[in-house]
């Protein structure tokens, strides 16, 4: 009974911060970050740095 | 007579592609459509690369359209002391909470691949004591490649010096085409290269070996299988208990949709009273 109250909270919980750590990282300049990187060959990745 | 059992033969030997196979071809076919990258050795300049995939799949491949939330991840923690990447982490939560490793099912190309790899007539390795304790493994490459050492060395641990997807979708196709890179190999490289054959010769003999052991984006999803809001589920009122879904699984499993399972759906054809299937779980507890 506790478990299956316990599960949808949870959820709901981890939902809510995932919403906030998304809107605060675009906010934040996240997206163009991430932009930054990807569009460079990344040394590490490809085995050179 | 004889023609009516050679085709069946051939269609034993050769069954049908799955819903699923076509589901996975897409997305590799998606995040890597730059088709023109694998031409003249350049990756993809786009906005889109802002935003992330769910699978695992290099930002350096020249094919590629996105980025690697992983590999995005890492890069994100190397510069933690001034900027924590917020928006990575809520991109992977949502990935987890709505799909979990429903994602490593149907829209991993490196999942494909090692399926594909795994349909070779080669004797397979089932699962057993050594694989469902090595099945712990990828998360402490999660703990130690992807968290700590970018945070503490300040470098990208696991793309560095494991990840075979970036040496096989990033790695060999540039250094194919782009002569200064050839010039830039060295030690790293061979041992990338090392690692990558080794993986690809496992899967061979042993399903799906790099998620089951190595992937740290897997192990991040396997948290949130049990939670997701899409993905396999049991319809309880149905299922007999017979453990036909757990016992037929080729994955380190002890129940369906536990942080092990990859929502293949194999269970879903040996469940003899047809109690598993894909579906959004309901929102408040189990059916």
């Amino acid at each position: 009974m506790i478990r299956k109250a316990v599960k949808p909270t949870v959820a709901a919980l981890i939902l809510l911060f995932a919403l906030f750590c998304l809107i605060f990282g675009l906010l934040g300049g996240g997206f163009d970050d991430v932009l930054n990187k990807a569009r460079m060959i990344c040394f590490e990745c490809i085995g050179l740095g | 007579m004889n023609d009516k059992s050679s085709k069946e033969n051939k269609r034993r030997r050769f069954p049908k592609p799955s819903a699923r196979r076509y589901v996975q071809l897409i997305a590799a076919v998606l995040y890597n459509c730059n088709f023109a990258g694998f031409i003249k050795g350049k990756i993809f300049r786009g906005a889109t690369k802002g935003v992330c995939v769910p699978g695992l799949n290099c930002y350096s491949c020249p094919g590629a359209t996105a980025a690697c939330p992983l590999g995005s991840l890492q890069s994100g923690l190397l510069s933690w002391r001034t900027k924590l990447p917020f928006y990575i982490i809520g991109t992977l939560l949502l990935f987890g909470l709505f799909l979990g490793r429903f994602i490593c099912g149907f829209l991993c190309p490196f999942g494909l691949l090692q399926e594909l790899l795994h349909k070779l007539p080669t004797p397979k390795i089932k699962k057993n004591r050594l694989t469902r304790a090595l099945s712990r493994l990828k998360y402490l490459i999660l703990a130690v490649f992807v968290i700590m050492i970018p945070v503490v060395k300040l470098t990208p641990g696991f793309c560095k010096y494991i990840c075979p997807a970036g040496t096989l979708e990033g790695g060999v196709p540039l250094v194919i085409k782009n002569e200064a890179l050839r010039g830039m190999l060295g030690g790293l490289f061979s041992w990338k290269v090392f690692l990558l054959a080794a993986v690809l010769l496992l899967c061979v003999f042993c399903y799906r070996a790099f998620c089951r052991f190595i992937c740290p984006l897997g192990a991040i999803y396997s948290f949130f299988n049990p939670i997701s809001f899409f993905g396999i589920k049991v319809d309880k009122s149905k299922c007999t208990g017979c453990g036909a879904c757990v016992r037929g699984c080729k994955l380190d499993v002890k129940r369906v949709c536990d942080g092990e399972c990859v929502q293949c759906g194999d269970c879903k054809k040996r469940c003899p009273a047809n109690a598993i299937s894909y579906g959004f779980k309901p929102p408040f507890g189990e059916k």
